[in-house]
């Protein structure tokens, strides 16, 4: 497997120089590239995953740490093209896209930029869109995987709101609309839909192997149990270093009703991992009692977020009297969108001027518009489906509170983006973004009479409101991206350091290779 | 008795009529009501969280102020007379301790009739209301000086302020109410270079003000760290020698919270083996004890004292901002004086008494963001989520006392009109 780029020369050479953004002078210095197998990147599917991958690899590139990028991307329904893969380097211009050809015996592809957009694959719309900034970082390479995994979207659609690019069409006011927007899609079964994703996840392994080989990298880097196979096959066959990077497990995403299936996967393909990262030390303490990993291997590193832009519009001056409470996640069990109206019910009772939005979609839309009803809040409740871009922002800087009520969240990373809009949080104590903001609310995600209190309180009294504007947005700007890939950097290095006293079979090989 | 130390002007103990040379040991005990998490939503909860309010007394007493006035009762004994020291005990920690340890009182008492200790004023429910409201500074300083002369049968002559506030204002505020000085902490700008072991004659009403000397203050408060190596490093002859020579100077002010000893500290610390020697050691260094009258009959004031703004002690800050900083903690502040002739309009009674205990500065230090005062909240918002619900509770008790008092108000005017309009 070849691919040429313009800066390919940078796969061997070192970028120590590389500033990050936040002024820190720490530089990264990681001697050959890092294999990055990942999946959904927000335009295609939103989640904390791909808002997380999206921020470091960002902050790692602008660290000189070169990645190469496995990423899955989803097959058109009329995609004449079988699986296969495409090498997209985002330095930019087409004639740096050479195409590679695998596996012989299946289909290849072998797609210039040209070529996918006169399919109408749209390369470059999804990837100019969703990597709009990061094209201009010379260390990110990303090679395609047409598989459509799309494993959290378990019916119909899917995503937390995430820094989603600018996507299709919206309703102008989505956020503040008065009606809800029904946008549930027909959906094979539940055991279809299920079978469906194994095989994708099988289809991901298979050619991420392939891409893989032939490729220098230092350690490959897996993010979540779809790519967690993948991650420790090449390992095993390279001799590199594996690291998981665990964004959520199936024990907290599914609150507790585990596919088993899946937590094996889990559960052996961690168990292979040099190194583990988890997103919090709740996730960690997870790690540790569900899956019974070592926890000498398991690093926690938060995720961050990157400010919102100081340029952008202010949010206009039209005095309104109604208070906004936002909810924006997906509406499965794991986000406790129930709570969320169970506690608006409350609120209600003693607070009549507040509408709650319920941003995103999920299994538990329905369900979730029923509960209104039966309620007898639906008059309050707006359901504007899955936002994107600016429907996200404007959603944000509309919302008086956000509230993030998740039963179980490794992590919960849209409360930051809040927080980096001065938005005041909300946040369940069962989400790890708990443990690390002083200047959230906090509540138990049952205990709906404390949570209504605290949104009553946000919505009665401005000072409280002010201190959590001005605190949390303050707090919110020590996690950033940049840090995050700092402490990676670290994990990649103590492995390499490692690696450099001799370890397993590969040991042999390189010893051989470096005597030549 | 030796004058070891040579500086100590050697009459000062005997005739008790010296210049100067006085040593100030004045200890303030106050504990709070502790609040509840009170809900705006199913108000089921009290607005005070009597379990928490009990654990907190109880512990206070029996780990601090038994075990403090056991040994300041004993040394007093000892030493006939030559132990002499002042103490402020709060309205609301009086109104506690009589309710869940009412034996504690009878340890005052035994201080207070020893002929030996000098009882101070100071504001019942420890407030900020001379930030907001004179007239509820007044009353609340005028009902302690009730409540202990019933209890003690000793009327106070001088006055320490919550948290040793001080301002020219307030020490005139303070004359006006019949005491003949005030205590402070030393505020270094004010004293622009001049010692803290003088006193000082406060703005233009010229009140005495006896300073804390804030170094040797915090030696015990804040460094002694307790163990073998703290209780060397404190205990006679080292610091009786200091605090003799210190006090060469006119007066030297140790003021301390009864919770220095054996709450801050762990009991086995050695913080009761230094208290019960250093009463001992100071005498025989030839230094004087004073109660804090004495002490201002005995100095002439040095020069004059001019606090524009309230000071607090040094180790806040020196300012109000750890009270009054924060947006949430105006607010707070704000809205409780904001209701203040309305509760006064209802009359006596426990809705009247649930505001004026709400003024205690203790509620609005939980609301703060600074970590020095995240850490002396923490018995009281162990049960609470910090600063901001620390500030939820107070608002949402206070909305429901407001509530509650505009309702007893209608009541009454449905009451009084027909009696009105006859």
């Amino acid at each position: 497997m070849k691919s040429v780029r313009p800066s390919s020369n940078s796969k061997k050479t070192n970028s120590p120089t590389a500033l990050l953004r936040e002024g820190s002078d720490v530089t990264a210095t990681i001697s050959g590239r890092i294999l990055m197998l990942g999946w959904a990147f927000p335009a295609y599917l939103s989640g904390g995953v791909g808002t997380a991958c999206q921020g470091l690899c960002r902050a790692l590139s602008q660290m000189g740490v070169g990645i190469d990028f496995i990423m899955s991307a989803p097959g058109d329904a009329d995609d004449s093209v079988p699986d296969g893969v495409d090498t997209v380097s985002l330095a930019g211009k087409p004639d740096s896209i050479v195409g590679a050809t695998y596996g012989a015996e299946r289909s290849r592809v072998a797609d210039s930029w040209d070529a996918a957009a006169a399919r109408g694959q749209s390369i470059g719309e999804h990837d100019a869109s969703v990597f709009g900034d990061l094209t201009s970082h010379p260390h990110l390479e990303f090679i395609r995987i047409n598989v459509g995994l799309q494993p959290y979207q378990r019916s119909g659609e899917s995503g937390d709101g995430g820094v989603a690019a600018s996507g299709g069409a919206s309703s102008q006011d989505a956020a503040v609309g008065q009606h809800a927007e029904r946008h549930v899609e027909p959906e094979p079964s539940a055991e279809e839909g299920r079978e469906s994703l194994f095989a994708e996840v099988d289809c991901y392994t298979h050619q991420a192997i392939q891409a893989a080989a032939g490729r220098e990298f230092a350690c490959v880097h897996a993010h979540d149990w779809m790519t967690f196979q993948a991650g420790a096959a090449i390992a095993e066959t390279s001799g590199k270093p594996f690291i998981a990077h665990v964004h959520s497990t199936e024990y907290e995403r599914t609150a507790r009703q585990v596919d088993q299936r899946i937590f094996e996967i889990e559960k052996q393909s961690l168990a292979k991992a040099d190194a583990i990262i988890a997103v919090s030390h709740m996730a960690k303490d997870v790690l540790i009692r569900r899956y019974g990993l070592d926890e000498s291997k398991i690093n926690v590193i938060y995720n961050g977020v990157d400010r919102a832009q100081a340029n952008r519009p202010k949010p206009s001056n039209i005095v309104r009297d109604e208070k906004i409470v936002l909810f924006m996640g997906r509406m499965t069990l794991q986000k406790g969108p129930e709570y969320f109206l169970a506690a608006a019910r409350k609120v209600l009772e003693v607070f009549g001027n507040v509408r709650f939005i319920m941003a995103g979609s999920g299994e538990l839309l329905e369900q979730t518009m029923r509960l209104a009803d039966q309620l007898g809040i639906s008059d309050r409740v707006i359901f504007p489906g899955f936002l994107r871009g600016d429907e996200v922002e404007r959603a944000f800087r509309s919302a008086d509170l956000y509230v993030m009520p998740s039963v179980s969240d490794p992590f919960g990373i849209a409360a930051l983006e809040a927080a980096s809009f001065d938005v005041p949080v909300l946040v369940s104590r069962q989400s790890g973004v708990s443990e690390v903001m002083r200047h959230m609310l906090k509540t138990d995600f049952w205990d709906i009479d404390d949570m209504a209190d605290k949104i009553v309180a946000v919505l009665r009294h401005p000072p409280l409101q002010a201190a959590l504007r001005k605190h949390g947005g303050f707090e919110v700007q020590n996690l950033n991206w940049g840090i995050a890939a700092q402490a990676v950097v670290g994990v990649y290095q103590a492995l390499l350091n490692r690696q450099s006293v001799p370890k397993r079979a590969s040991v042999d090989h390189e010893q051989a290779g470096q005597s030549v | 008795m030796s004058d070891t130390h040579g500086v100590e002007p050697d009459s000062a103990h005997k005739s008790g009529t010296a210049m100067n040379g006085s040593i100030v040991l004045a200890l303030h005990a106050h504990v709070p009501r502790v609040l509840g998490r009170y809900r705006s939503i199913d108000q089921q909860a009290h607005y005070f969280d009597a379990y928490r309010t009990r654990e907190l007394c109880t512990r206070y007493v029996q780990e601090c102020i038994l075990p403090t006035n056991r040994i300041l009762v004993s040394a007093i004994r000892k030493l006939e007379g030559r132990f002499r020291l002042s103490i402020s005990i709060s309205g609301i920690a009086l109104d506690l301790i009589e309710q869940y340890v009412p034996e504690a009182i009878g340890s005052f008492a035994d201080l207070i009739q020893s002929g030996s200790v000098e009882l101070l004023g100071t504001p019942y429910h420890q407030g900020l209301g001379f930030a907001y409201s004179l007239q509820a500074f007044g009353a609340d300083v005028a009902r302690h000086r009730d409540r202990v002369v019933e209890l003690f049968g000793q009327s106070p002559n001088v006055f320490r302020n919550t948290e040793l506030i001080c301002s020219e204002q307030l020490a005139s505020t303070v004359g006006h109410l019949g005491f003949n000085g005030i205590l402070c902490d030393a505020p270094q700008e004010a004293l622009a270079g001049r010692s803290c072991h003088r006193v000082y004659a406060c703005g233009p009403s010229e009140t005495p003000v006896l300073m804390r000397d804030p170094e040797t203050s915090a030696q015990i408060s804040e460094s002694f760290t307790g163990g073998v190596d703290g209780l060397e490093a404190l205990v006679a002859p080292n610091f009786a020698d200091r605090l003799v020579g210190l006090s060469a100077e006119g007066v030297v002010g140790l003021f301390l919270d009864y919770e220095v000893f054996g709450k801050r500290f762990v009991t086995d610390g050695g913080i009761f083996e230094f208290l019960r020697y250093l009463p001992e050691k100071v005498v025989e260094k030839g230094g004087a004890f004073r109660t804090v009258s004495e002490a201002l009959a005995d100095n002439e004031a040095a020069g004059e004292l001019h606090l524009g703004r309230h000071v607090s002690p040094s180790e806040w800050g020196g300012t109000l901002s750890p009270w009054l900083g924060g947006s949430m903690q105006s607010h707070a502040a704000h809205q409780l004086y904001a209701i203040e002739s309305v509760a006064n309009a209802l009359g006596e009674g426990p809705l009247l008494d649930t505001w004026r205990t709400l003024q205690g500065a203790e509620y609005l230090l939980a609301m703060s963001m600074l970590d020095r005062a995240a850490d002396h909240s923490k018995q009281l918002t162990s049960h609470l989520d910090g600063p901001y619900h620390a500030y939820i509770v107070f608002m949402n008790i206070l909305d429901d006392l407001t509530r509650q008092i505009e309702a007893g108000l209608r009541t009454q005017g449905a009451v009084r009109d027909p009696v009105a309009t006859d």
